[in-house]
């Protein structure tokens, strides 16, 4: 790898963070069983293992908001009575978002080391499309409040098994918080740092 | 003297929080504490919240180890402080749908909640919109979402489509579309007289200083400086700041910011063992203070 490519990928693969950000400088601190459990890339290969990061990243994303897109429209329809719902284009949407991260997910290698974490991303996408599948079902069908249970059911299944992938270290959590009640750059401010620029990586 | 008393329980905070987040257009001026609290109402029978926080366990040690939210208790330490235990909470009010506000319904197992229906559906609409809009989502975790599906199931979530007089005997909810959040809302405690009305602004206003911002620049004593982040607008938050000084007779101490330190300056407080504080706004009659 020569250093202005990898330089390039690194630059690009923390895009949410500093290069001195903690986050990035304390990854070994993630405990097993804990968030970022199955993300252990392999020391050998470090530019496969950004390349696998910039490709699962937005796919990580996609599928977060993508259960969160169905489980809120699971909750409009049991909290709100409205069956109209399972008739309104988010239903459309959500699945053709569904197809379009099934075909990203195709197009993704995963390098030594992290086919576990991979085979979570590809799972979580899994559970999301029977969760679909129950939708259409109780569009179709009588007996659409079991369907919607089922589905209920299905999202948080999704729900954990995504959370099993999620990575701090390669910008994969479930909440966005860069406007929420942090920023990298606070704590390295506090320590002198001055306003240089943010991936400026050193010669 | 009310029906109700209400304490602002503090359950974590962020040492050094940017300015600009709490007040609009405060740039380069650098950080404040921020409180992380919910306000708990006790009276009439009920005890209510405005808010539960959120789950240490998803992604406290995230926040804490990263970026520096501090000193996190679970409501069952934090309503200790008063002589209470999640349990005992029937009602909840949820002003607005981001992690810290929303992230805990797990631990209040007997409690029902209310939320605005827009705040839902909106956030469904933004999730769905492609990852170069993806900033619209921001600060909602979709598993607080995935629970609500359960509290939907159980009949435990309902849903308001604006406001609502008399949630509980002398609390109203009103709502602020389209400002802090898409469907966010505060809560009103009235007494009878209307000369003893408190609101509970959820995240519509962070500080004092949202209500009560210099006013030198254009040479009034105090204007309104709505909150830095809005996926609304700005507009509306001031919409809605108007609205809820109209509601207490424009006397600003009486409109309660969460995330405001300073309520320590302004009404009775104590910290706990635990390094957190307790805000008492004001007593029922009978009740006994738990902050002398």
């Amino acid at each position: 790898m020569t250093k202005g490519s990898g330089q390039a990928f690194f630059e690009r693969a923390v895009t949410i963070h500093r290069y001195d950000c903690e986050a990035v400088a304390t990854s070994a601190a993630t405990p097993a069983g804990g968030e970022g459990d199955g993300y252990e890339p392999s020391a050998t290969a470090p530019e496969a293992v950004i390349r696998y990061t910039l490709a699962a990243r937005p796919l990580y994303d996609g599928m977060r908001r993508l259960i969160g897109h169905v489980a809120g429209l699971l909750v409009l329809v049991q909290a709100g009575g409205r069956r109209d719902v399972l008739d309104l284009p988010d239903l459309t949407v959500a699945r053709d978002r569904w197809l379009e991260l099934r075909d990203a997910l195709r197009d993704v290698a995963s390098p030594r080391g992290l086919e576990q974490h991979f085979g979570r991303m590809e799972l979580a996408h899994a559970i999301v499309g029977e969760a679909l599948d129950e939708f259409d079902d109780a569009r179709r069908q009588s007996g659409w409040k079991r369907r919607l249970d089922h589905a209920g059911e299905k999202i948080k299944s999704a729900y954990a098994t995504l959370q099993t992938a999620s990575e701090p270290r390669a910008g994969m959590t479930m909440v966005d918080f860069s406007q929420a009640c942090c920023s990298c750059a606070q704590h390295w401010r506090q320590e002198g740092g001055s306003n240089g620029p943010v991936f400026d990586l050193g010669s | 003297m009310g029906q109700y008393s209400i304490w602002v329980l503090e359950y974590s905070y962020v040492t050094n929080y940017h300015k600009s987040g709490v007040l609009y257009g405060a740039h380069n001026q650098g950080y404040v504490k921020l409180p992380y609290c919910y306000a708990l109402i006790k009276g009439n029978g009920h005890v209510a919240m405005v808010d539960v926080g959120y789950n240490n366990k998803d992604y406290g040690k995230h926040l804490a180890d990263k970026f520096g939210v501090e000193n996190w208790r679970s409501p069952k330490v934090v309503l200790s402080e008063i002589g209470l235990s999640p349990d005992d909470v029937d009602t909840v009010f949820i002003s607005h749908a981001h992690f810290d506000h929303f992230g805990n319904v797990e631990d209040f197992p007997k409690a029902t909640f209310y939320i605005q229906e827009r705040e839902i559906a909106k956030w469904v609409w933004a999730m769905s919109l492609p990852d170069r809009m993806r900033w619209m989502n921001v600060a909602v975790d979709p598993g607080d979402i995935v629970r609500g599906v359960d509290l939907a199931r159980q009949k435990r979530l309902v849903m308001l489509d604006g406001a609502m007089e008399n949630a509980l005997p002398g609390v109203d909810v009103h709502a602020a579309f389209d400002s802090h959040t898409y469907g966010s809302m505060w809560v009103t405690v009235r007494d009878q007289s209307g000369k003893d009305n408190w609101v509970l602004a959820g995240d519509l206003v962070y500080v004092f200083d949202n209500i009560e911002g210099s006013g030198a620049a254009i040479d009034v004593e105090t204007l309104y400086v709505p909150v830095g982040l809005a996926v609304g607008s700005q507009t509306n938050l001031v919409l809605a700041t108007e609205e809820m000084m109209k509601q207490v007779g424009y006397e600003a101490r009486r409109v309660i910011p969460i995330h405001e330190e300073r309520l320590k300056d302004r009404f009775p407080s104590r910290i706990t063992d635990q390094g957190l504080r307790i805000t008492e706004i004001c007593l029922a009659d009978g009740e006994k203070s738990m902050v002398r």
